[in-house]
């Protein structure tokens, strides 16, 4: 006998009879989202590429997630260097009062807090109003983000691409991050 | 024989055949999303069970306490105290031990249990970075907490506390500096990793996991004999930085749980209440 509780026989006979249903629309559901983050990286990835001074690479699906702490992030990836990721995602979380959040999201993820911090302050140096923020965690993440209403989903597409400009023109005021030069200079 | 209108049948299916075939895999799949809600509401029952279970050990912790359990609130993120500031844990431990003012709780929070009887009662003040004559091979250290108990002296308790840094072979100095003094000595290593027996070079390991169960059950009786809540609530966002931050238990579950939502949580958690309610050790 698999469960004893009638909630836990309950489940046991829904998920039998839906489980591969529900996997494939899980799976369509972030093909989905992976669509319209890869549609914008491709679109900016020319400019993305100079931007960050790195050599060009092609998309790869991210997908991150924690079901015990209820996050998780689905979207596209490509390196950034010795040991840093770009991301291009969407983030659904929940607020300390447990209401749903979904944010579309840009992070460069860096190898070491020196280089995140000299990339940091030129971006304030140069835009007051820059929104990119450091990671509060002890990760060396630089993240630029925008809430989106879960009913506004549909407008995804949209919200990355406004922001992957956004993050184009900061690194364009500082003359591009030159990533590639800086770990190997 | 066929009839005209027979014929006229068969090649209508014929035809009906064909377009199915060119058209039928050109269909987009649509996903069947009724499948997920079924499993949802069929999950939300049984995860509801195991919020209520949950919920349960809180509020028990909570009568305890006197105050909301600090698995409740995220303080993971506060700076002050993220695992690799080894200092902050020195100090607000250090905090915590002198203000149970309670010798036995102390040398139980430690895992001193055979100092016990010797020292309750007994007054204790502790110290932090104190010089003592040796710690590197031929160098003087600094020892990060030292605990005296009693006046005039009748044991010296030696606490090197680590959260990320794994080197310990300063240890044997201090023990040697220590017991030059005339009184019964003991040394205890707060960690959270395996160390070896040789590593310990004579400390005693005592986990994280064991220190904040042990602190837990310490500070509801410093609540039973005392009207400070305040103090009390600032213990326990320490409590709560070891958990988040050391032992990496997560606040999602149990914020859902005392809000009565359905919720995942690793098992792990509630073990760790219910032991930390009943007095077990881990």
């Amino acid at each position: 006998m698999l469960t004893k509780t009638s909630s836990g026989s309950e489940l046991l006979l829904r998920g039998a009879k839906s489980y591969l249903d529900a996997l494939a629309a899980i799976a369509a559901f972030k093909g989905e989202v992976q669509k319209a983050c890869s549609a914008v990286y491709d679109q900016h990835r020319a400019e993305l590429t100079a931007q960050l001074g790195l050599e060009d690479a092609e998309w790869k699906p991210h997908e991150s997630d924690s079901v015990e702490e209820r996050w998780a992030e689905v979207g596209v990836l490509r390196t950034a260097g010795t040991g840093g990721t770009f991301y291009l995602y969407l983030w659904w979380g929940e607020t300390e009062d447990s209401e749903a959040s979904i944010t579309a999201r840009v992070c460069l993820a860096l190898y070491g807090k020196r280089l995140r911090d000299e990339i940091y302050e030129e971006f304030r140096g140069r835009n007051r109003r820059c929104r990119i923020e450091t990671s509060r965690t002890d990760t060396f993440e630089l993240n630029l983000e925008t809430p989106i209403k879960p009913e506004e989903i549909g407008s995804a597409a949209e919200v990355l691409d406004t922001l992957m400009r956004e993050w184009l023109g900061y690194c364009k005021s500082v003359g591009g991050l030159k990533l590639k030069k800086r770990q190997t200079g | 024989m066929q009839t005209l209108d027979q014929e006229r049948y068969v090649a209508t299916l014929r035809q009906w055949a064909e377009w199915a075939r060119a058209y039928a895999s050109r269909q987009t799949y649509r996903p069947d999303w009724s499948a997920v809600d079924a499993l949802v509401e069929a999950a939300r029952l049984r995860l509801l069970e195991d919020a209520s279970a949950l919920r349960e050990l809180l509020d028990r912790s909570r009568n305890q306490l006197k105050l909301v359990d600090p698995l409740v609130y995220d303080l993971g993120v506060h700076r002050w105290l993220s695992a690799d500031r080894e200092e902050s844990y020195s100090d607000w431990l250090a905090w915590v031990l002198e203000r149970l003012k309670d010798a036995a709780a102390v040398l139980r929070l430690l895992g001193i249990e055979d100092l016990v009887s010797m020292c309750e009662g007994q007054p204790y003040r502790v110290e932090r970075e104190t010089g003592v004559e040796e710690g590197l091979p031929e160098s003087a250290g600094r020892i990060d907490l030292l605990i005296h108990f009693g006046e005039p002296l009748v044991a010296l308790v030696g606490v090197e506390v680590k959260t990320w840094d794994q080197s310990y072979e300063k240890q044997r100095g201090y023990l040697r500096s220590l017991r030059k003094y005339r009184c019964l000595v003991r040394g205890v290593l707060v960690a959270n990793v395996e160390v070896s027996r040789r590593d310990l070079h004579g400390f005693r390991l005592r986990r994280w996991k064991e220190v904040s169960m042990a602190m837990r059950r310490a500070i509801a009786a410093y609540v039973r004999g005392s009207h400070e809540p305040a103090i009390a609530a600032m213990m326990l966002g320490f409590v709560a930085a070891i958990e988040q931050n050391l032992l990496g238990l997560g606040t999602t579950g149990a914020r859902r749980a005392a809000k009565g939502l359905p919720t995942f949580f690793p098992q792990g958690l509630a073990d760790y209440l219910r032991k930390t309610l009943e007095g077990d050790s881990c």
